[in-house]
């Protein structure tokens, strides 16, 4: 049996109170000014507002910085 | 440039076997109590792993029901075109497609019926990228029975319905989604082609 793996650890999870359409719109901006952020997304859908990061050099304390500055709940999802 | 380096226990392994666990939750889940039944937090608390981990691999529920699809897509194309050459014989192509696609949904009987369920669903707005080579296989396979005399021009859905819509009912009566007569009703290979031979002749110019 021949497992897989690959590590996942630029896949960075985060839960938040990134909750409408606006306040998504407003983390896109700066997210897309962000060096070093190769793909984001928010599931606005989910309860937890989970906010998935792509990123190869940004740490998960670099991103709850970003997006705590902006005003807005950050943490790690367990 | 700013390197974050990650200690080992910290690591995030994708693990093709824990994926494939989700993935056959998330069928079930689907198949059981319908696509409004499926949440990522449910699908989690289902498969035993956290909602980070269903994350890690989904963006959110379009996202992994698009992969679901696609996954199924691939799984019945990989089976249906197993040993299949598109210049053989109608009766001979037809028979292999048929013996194909049972041994797909006795596999995957999950799948089947997520795909039943979803084929035709406007809430999957599918890509089709992993169909391209069966399609071509499909349509190369119709091209040549028409050139051969074996096979009467006629539109796609009504050879589909008289080529495959047969092979799919017996298909129901042996999984008993259908019954009429026979209560128990099951396919065999001796009744399939009794099927065939009809449906060829059926197709004919």
């Amino acid at each position: 049996m021949e497992m897989i793996m690959e590590n996942y650890s630029h896949i960075l999870i985060f839960k938040t109170n990134i909750k409408t359409a606006d306040d998504k719109f407003r983390i896109s901006e700066m997210l897309s000014y962000t060096a070093g952020i190769n793909d984001w997304s928010v599931d606005c859908d989910d309860i937890d507002c989970v906010m998935r990061i792509v990123s190869y050099t940004l740490n998960s304390a670099q991103i709850i910085e970003l997006i705590n500055k902006m005003g807005y709940q950050c943490q790690e999802l367990e | 440039m700013n390197i974050h380096l990650t200690l080992p226990s910290e690591m995030r392994i994708r693990d093709e076997h824990k994926e494939e666990a989700i993935r056959e939750k998330a069928y079930e889940i689907i198949v059981k109590k319908g696509f409004e039944g499926l949440s990522m937090q449910k699908l989690a608390k289902a498969a035993g792993v956290s909602p980070a981990t269903i994350y890690i691999y989904y963006k959110n529920r379009e996202d992994l029901l698009h992969s679901l699809f696609n996954h199924a897509q691939k799984e019945f194309a990989f089976f249906a075109l197993r040993n299949f050459d598109p210049s053989v014989s109608l009766e001979e192509g037809l028979w292999l497609q048929w013996k194909n696609r049972l041994a797909f949904i006795s596999d995957n009987p999950i799948i089947y019926q997520f795909f039943e369920l979803f084929r035709n669903s406007p809430l999957i707005n599918h890509k089709n990228v992993s169909m391209k080579e069966f399609k071509e296989n499909m349509v190369l396979f119709v091209k040549n029975a028409i050139q051969r005399g074996e096979l009467a021009r006629m539109e796609p859905e009504i050879f589909w319905s008289i080529a495959y819509g047969s092979f799919y009912s017996l298909v129901k009566f042996h999984l008993q989604e259908k019954k009429m007569m026979t209560e128990n009703f099951k396919i065999t290979d001796a009744k399939m082609k009794q099927t065939l031979h009809m449906v060829v002749k059926a197709l004919k110019p």
